[in-house]
């Protein structure tokens, strides 16, 4: 009878009740929120806070671009960069913010715009109605979900950058953009309403690790269904190498060093006198000796010669934290501004 | 095979990394929820008590020891929090007046499920953390942070009270 009852007890396991889909996405934004505040999350003064609140208005930047040039170590933890226009990977497009959906007639779309690198950027995109609940993002958009109908579809993609952990980004399948929906598998999500049927996409994909989920409003959707969502995902694009990006004239190093000072002002989290002391030196990529040079060429290629600068930040010796090597930050020239990106 | 370890998620959510954090959330969210609810017995509370764990594992996480376990710990986070929540709820209002467990959270084992609700709570919670999660017995007595005896002892004494309640349901 005892033998009996254990293997009862193990096998009601799978019976046991479990946290519903609203309950999980309202704690895991929780944490993620707590986490961004915590000692261990990353790092922000409230200096550094309200600065990059009000960057959001004045600076356009991207995270990261090309392969292997991924943001995100601890080493970084002292200065932050925001999302911005970026070229798509898909070649000349425009993508409004980082990683995000093309827009599309007769879908949805709605992206985050993330304000220290290791944040995660977020996207959906729906053939319905995004729920306005949804669009705090911090988890996935349940309640959209929720309201999906028989030919519903609804595409959530949550990019982290690559590069910060070896062992967690093999979890993640390097692949090209466009993305493809028979790449999926199965979700295997709880708390989905019984009526949906998911698949998931993991991919690591220009400098970004990208959890995608595909929901359907019914099972077995059918096949033209499965094309929409498909095309959909032709939509998906992360930002890429700059080589679109006019030529720099050497001229020009002055007023791109004085807007990337503006811009750290906006972004570094350590003291903000330590700026006062800071010191930039600009080399233009492939014409001038970067010491980065060689390394985003082999990257993005021969095209981006000419479009990027180096800018190499050294930050005082008293520093807080202290580092001894210079931030190494990257210029392309847009019209009006300027983008910027960082070195991993 | 697990490609990530629990060692590399901490690493890297000491570094804060928010990928490691996501996916310390991921891997153990219902496994705690579980336990909350193991001990509020309620929905609701579950909620808030799981929750609450995680946020406050994510202030204290540059404090954990590295090398340590961190499903036990977070257990013991929502096994604490759940009885300090069960605790200033009965402070708050006459226990008559608290809710028992709604009737939607009885799974499908009617039988074996209301059995395992009605144990008291230090047997309850034995049997949930040892069968429902698969925590072997030493690591729920450092959980419970009890000695292994006392655990195993409450474990034999709750089988012996399923036993006796599904016996007299037949």
């Amino acid at each position: 009878m005892t033998d009996d009852l254990q293997n009862q007890l193990r096998s009601a396991a799978d019976d046991y009740p479990a946290p519903t889909m609203k309950a999980t996405e309202r704690a895991r934004r929780a944490f993620l929120n707590a986490v961004s505040k915590s000692p261990a999350g990353p790092r922000r003064t409230g200096y550094g806070r309200i600065a990059a609140a009000a960057a959001a208005f004045i600076v356009c930047v991207a995270a990261a671009f090309g392969t292997g040039f991924a943001v995100a170590s601890s080493d970084n933890a002292a200065i932050s960069t925001t999302t911005s226009t970026a070229t798509s990977a898909t070649g000349g497009l425009e993508s409004a913010s980082g990683p995000g959906f093309l827009p599309a007639s007769g879908w949805n779309i709605a992206q985050t715009t993330a304000t220290v690198p290791s944040d995660p950027q977020s996207a959906i995109a729906t053939n319905g109605q995004i729920d306005p609940e949804d669009f705090s993002f911090g988890g996935r958009p349940s309640n959209t979900i929720g309201k999906l109908g028989p030919e519903g579809i609804l595409i959530y993609a949550m990019f982290t950058p690559s590069g910060e952990l070896p062992t967690l980004d093999q979890q993640y399948p390097k692949r090209t953009i466009p993305l493809r929906l028979s790449d999926a598998g199965d979700a295997g999500l709880e708390g989905l309403p019984d009526r949906v049927v998911s698949k998931r996409l993991l991919a690591r994909v220009a400098g970004y690790n990208a959890d995608v989920l595909i929901v359907f409003g019914r099972h077995d959707p059918p096949r033209a269904l499965e094309a929409e969502a498909d095309a959909e995902l032709g939509r998906l694009v992360v930002p890429g190498c700059p080589t679109h990006a006019p030529r720099i004239n050497p001229d020009e190093k002055a007023a791109a060093m004085v807007f990337l000072r503006a811009w750290l002002l906006a972004h570094y989290q350590g003291r903000p006198t330590d700026l006062g002391a800071v010191k930039l030196t600009a080399h233009v990529i492939g014409v001038e000796d970067a010491s980065a040079g060689a390394a985003i060429i082999e990257a993005c290629g021969g095209r981006v010669r000419g479009r990027l600068l180096e800018v190499d930040v050294t930050l005082p010796q008293t520093a807080q934290p202290p580092r001894k090597r210079p931030f190494v930050y990257l210029l392309n020239e847009t019209p009006g501004s300027w983008e910027v990106w960082r070195q991993g | 095979m697990e490609i990530t370890t629990e060692h590399d998620l901490v690493a890297g959510a000491k570094q804060g990394s928010s990928t490691a954090f996501a996916a310390i959330f991921d891997r153990y969210w219902l496994a705690v929820w579980r336990t909350a609810y193991a001990v509020t017995q309620r929905r609701d509370l579950a909620d808030d008590v799981a929750q609450d764990t995680f946020v406050r594992a994510a202030s204290s996480l540059s404090q954990f020891t590295d090398g340590r376990p961190l499903g036990p710990w977070l257990t013991r986070i929502a096994v604490n929090r759940g009885i300090d929540l069960i605790r200033a709820e009965r402070r708050s209002s006459p226990l008559s007046l608290v809710p028992e467990p709604q009737t939607e959270d009885i799974p499908r084992d009617t039988d074996l499920y209301t059995a395992i609700a009605a144990l008291d709570l230090d047997r309850r919670l034995v049997v949930v953390l040892h069968f429902i999660l698969g925590v072997q017995l030493n690591e729920a007595a450092e959980i419970l942070n009890l000695p292994p005896g006392t655990v195993a002892s409450r474990l034999s004494r709750a089988l012996d009270d399923l036993r006796r309640m599904l016996e007299a349901d037949q």
